[in-house]
């Protein structure tokens, strides 16, 4: 807590006037000054208060030692156990020049487009709790200043033989990159650091522990490499697209044939990793065991959320759009009862593919696979040796369902569009492209066995991504195939079947909620409140 | 006898039997025919399948009478056909309406089919979607074998359309319903998750937005070696297109039509 010097009373860091205000006699004090003994003492660490939330075990710092109310990450509200702690000390800091107010109106604007979002994160009392939080970022800054050469080619054809002349290409390169930012706590999500950057690090300046007073900060658990290769190939990407754009690189096709030459030559070296606390709006938004979180940068102004989908907006929303469309549907397009079949197991394979991409980004998303941060961390606490690679993605068990129909997708729309005579049968409700169905169907099913044993799917995911479009699917073709007189069975397979897919579609929300959401406890170390 | 005679006897038996046999053709279906005075057109039925009762016949005729206060009518069954319904019953209107304002319902017991074919302005009232679901409405009397009712029902809807009344098609609003509905969900999703999405900036946008400097002067080459590589020319087929179509069809069919319709089977 810093003292205000003339009336004893707590002091903060006021966004507008970019001191430190005590509200009850408006002095203003300048942060560098008021501790300058202290911060030139402690040159790597600072004390700092850290709030440990009891029900998720949440951490966050804080300059005050007031105990914290409520936790605000995992919203509890228990008091939080608080103690003095050292804390490794950033180089620099960016303090927040965007308000509270600022904040909140960025949020509102954004949340107008989120129409079917639940009406809670729309409500006043719910974004005045939005809180103030310093996060720490590792600032990677790479150089490569000399001479490089690289290999380059011309060749040329005569009869049956390529010529080809092999040259070396020398070029002295200067070229400097300095602020490239990634988040340095495990807990903060990158898709949500990543979706409010970029920050303005002109702005930055020498980090002094009073910035924080009035604020909370996250504290950096992930090692200064973790990001690093990641950070040096997007260097390396610039400055291939740099140089490759050169006539003389483009004589000797450097960019096509000799780009790993290049590549390799242009490689930069890393100066710089420092530690670097910016400012972010943090507000949660928990729903039974899961929470959203909405973040702002409080630089920028650049806000980025989770959006849930309230199911009942959702489904009213849906049934007014569904009006006009019954009636364009009523007006141009009578469907004959086969065709009907032939939709359904259309939009079942659609909604099979849908079901499939989804569960591919709920295990990368629910595994931590998407964040390296994460990865990091649990791969720390288990022991385990942590191999950084370069954001190249392993093709995960989600992307196999989806594959499955989108296989069968494909495999239809191609018969249909190459073979006009599958597309007359089509029209005519023929058996042969039925059976040819069936036979995809099987050998789908016998080619991709392997792959849905190696998924390990739970029984849910199972019925709902497998089972229940195949069956709907399967009860189409079945009818198409047995080719009956009555359409009674075509109009009751057809209902069914189209039953099927909105029950499909249910699903998808839900899971689109899963994936909007982060599963609770999320961070596993946070917890504390504004009063700061 | 001579053989003139011969030839003569002959001649005249194989006359008498082909009359006898044609008339025999011309009686062995009932056809009825009428001209609508006021409007010019026509009604025709045919039961050459032989499967409505006289009684029947005549009470169908009166509502065939009745369409010609709008179009051509025609009624018409067989129990022979070498083609399809379809191409059938448009051949049989073009011979007996050619391109005029009309409509036919056929009942085609060698494929078992029951199919309604419209043309000029019939057509722009009974249209393919109307007549799919009058035969859809009608199609289990012919499979009852009640084939007066399944006529007369699908030529009451059809008189019912060029009335400008509505006909029922229970099972259209149904699946239009499901299908908007579905429509709907979908297109709500597509919505939400293009609207909701986290975007993470992208790495020309990163490298906009820091202080970076890349300066190179221009490459020198030097010459290093030389390699020669074997890699034959594909030979390519080539082949190309055998170029033209043919554009002269078959059996000419008596100027185009622009005419349509829908059928069940039964």
């Amino acid at each position: 807590m810093y003292e205000c010097p003339n009336c004893a009373d707590n002091l903060q860091f006021d966004i507008a006037c970019q001191q430190l205000l005590c509200r009850h006699c408006n002095t203003m004090v300048d942060p560098y000054s008021f501790n300058k003994e202290k911060d030139a003492e402690e040159t790597t660490e600072y004390h700092v208060t850290v709030f440990t939330c009891r029900q998720c075990g949440g951490k966050i710092l804080s300059e005050d030692t007031t105990a914290a109310t409520f936790c605000s990450f995992c919203g509890t509200a228990a008091i939080l156990d608080s103690r003095i702690r050292k804390e490794k000390r950033p180089e620099r800091i960016i303090p927040f020049t965007r308000t509270k107010e600022d904040c909140k109106k960025a949020y509102v604007k954004m949340m107008r487009r989120a129409i079917f979002a639940p009406r809670e994160l729309k409500k006043a009392e719910h974004i005045e709790k939005f809180r103030g939080i310093y996060m720490p970022y590792w600032i990677y800054s790479f150089e490569n200043k000399g001479e490089i050469s690289f290999s380059g080619s011309r060749s040329h054809r005569r009869g049956d033989y390529l010529h080809t002349k092999h040259y070396t290409l020398k070029s002295y390169v200067d070229a400097s990159y300095q602020g490239i930012s990634y988040d340095a706590s495990a807990a903060f999500s990158d898709t949500l650091s990543s979706a409010i950057a970029p920050f303005d690090l002109t702005q930055e300046k020498p980090f002094t522990p009073s910035f924080l007073s009035g604020f909370y900060a996250d504290t950096g658990d992930v090692d200064r490499w973790v990001y690093q290769n990641e950070a040096q190939d997007m260097v390396l990407d610039d400055g291939f697209r740099y140089m490759s754009k050169n006539i003389v690189c483009k004589w000797y096709h450097v960019d096509d044939k000799n780009e790993y030459s290049l590549k390799n030559a242009l490689r930069p070296g890393c100066t710089n990793q420092d530690l670097v606390m910016l400012p972010v709006w943090f507000l949660s938004y928990r729903n039974k065991d899961r929470v959203a979180y909405a973040v702002v940068n409080g630089q920028t102004g650049k806000a980025a959320a989770d959006l849930p989908v309230d199911r009942k907006k959702y489904i009213i929303g849906s049934l007014i759009l569904a009006l006009p469309l019954f009636f364009l549907l009523n007006i141009f397009f009578t469907v004959k009862p086969n065709i009907l079949l032939w939709l359904s197991i259309l939009l079942a394979l659609v909604c099979g593919v849908i079901s499939g991409v989804q569960m591919t980004h709920i295990r990368r998303k629910e595994s931590g696979e998407d964040d390296k941060g994460l990865v990091y961390k649990r791969c720390k606490n288990k022991g385990w040796m942590y191999y950084s690679d370069t954001g190249h993605r392993k093709k995960s068990t989600g992307s196999s369902v989806g594959g499955i129909f989108f296989t069968i997708f494909a495999t239809i729309l191609s018969c249909m569009a190459l073979q006009p005579i599958f597309l007359m049968e089509l029209v005519r409700g023929g058996s042969g492209l039925v059976t040819g169905m069936i036979a995809l169907l099987l050998f789908a099913g016998i080619i991709m066995r392997p792959k849905i044993q190696k998924m390990e799917l739970s029984l849910k995911d199972i019925f709902s991504c497998l089972v229940k479009p195949a069956a709907v699917i399967l009860l189409s073709l079945f009818i198409l195939l047995i080719h009956p007189v009555s359409d009674l069975y075509y109009y009751g397979g057809a209902i069914a079947a189209l039953c099927a897919v909105i029950w499909n579609l249910m699903d998808i929300i839900g899971r689109y909620n899963v994936l909007t959401t982060r599963k609770l406890p999320q961070f596993n170390r946070r917890g504390g409140d504004d009063i700061a | 006898m001579t053989l003139r005679k011969f030839c003569f006897h002959l001649f005249a038996a194989i006359s008498i039997f082909a009359t006898v046999f044609l008339w025999s053709g011309v009686i062995c279906h009932a056809e009825s025919s009428y001209v609508n005075t006021e409007t010019g057109y026509r009604a025709v039925m045919e039961d050459d399948a032989f499967l409505l009762s006289e009684e029947e016949e005549r009470q169908l005729f009166v509502l065939l009478q009745e369409i010609t206060a709008y179009g051509n009518a025609a009624f018409k069954t067989i129990d022979n056909n070498f083609t399809d319904t379809e191409r059938y019953a448009r051949n049989y209107y073009q011979i007996q309406f050619g391109t005029d304002s009309g409509t036919l319902f056929l009942i085609d017991m060698d494929n078992r089919n029951i199919w309604i074919h419209s043309d000029g302005a019939v057509y722009k009232v009974i249209t393919t979607a109307y007549a799919n679901t009058i035969t859809d409405n009608v199609y289990r009397y012919a499979s009852d074998e009640d084939y007066f009712d399944c006529a007369s029902k699908a030529f009451e809807q059809m008189l019912s359309l060029l009335k400008g009344q509505k006909i029922a098609q229970p099972m259209k609003y149904i699946s239009n319903g499901l299908l908007a509905a579905i429509l709907a969900l979908l297109l709500n999703f597509g919505f939400v998750s293009f609207l909701s999405r986290l975007r993470k900036p992208g790495e020309k946008e990163i490298m906009e937005n820091i202080p970076r400097r890349f300066s190179y002067t221009k490459p020198t080459a030097v010459f290093t070696h030389k390699t020669r590589d074997y890699s034959p020319v594909s030979s390519g087929s080539g082949g190309g297109s055998s170029g033209g179509s043919s554009s002269s069809g078959w059996g000419g069919g008596g100027g185009s039509s622009s005419g349509g319709g829908g059928g069940h089977s039964f």
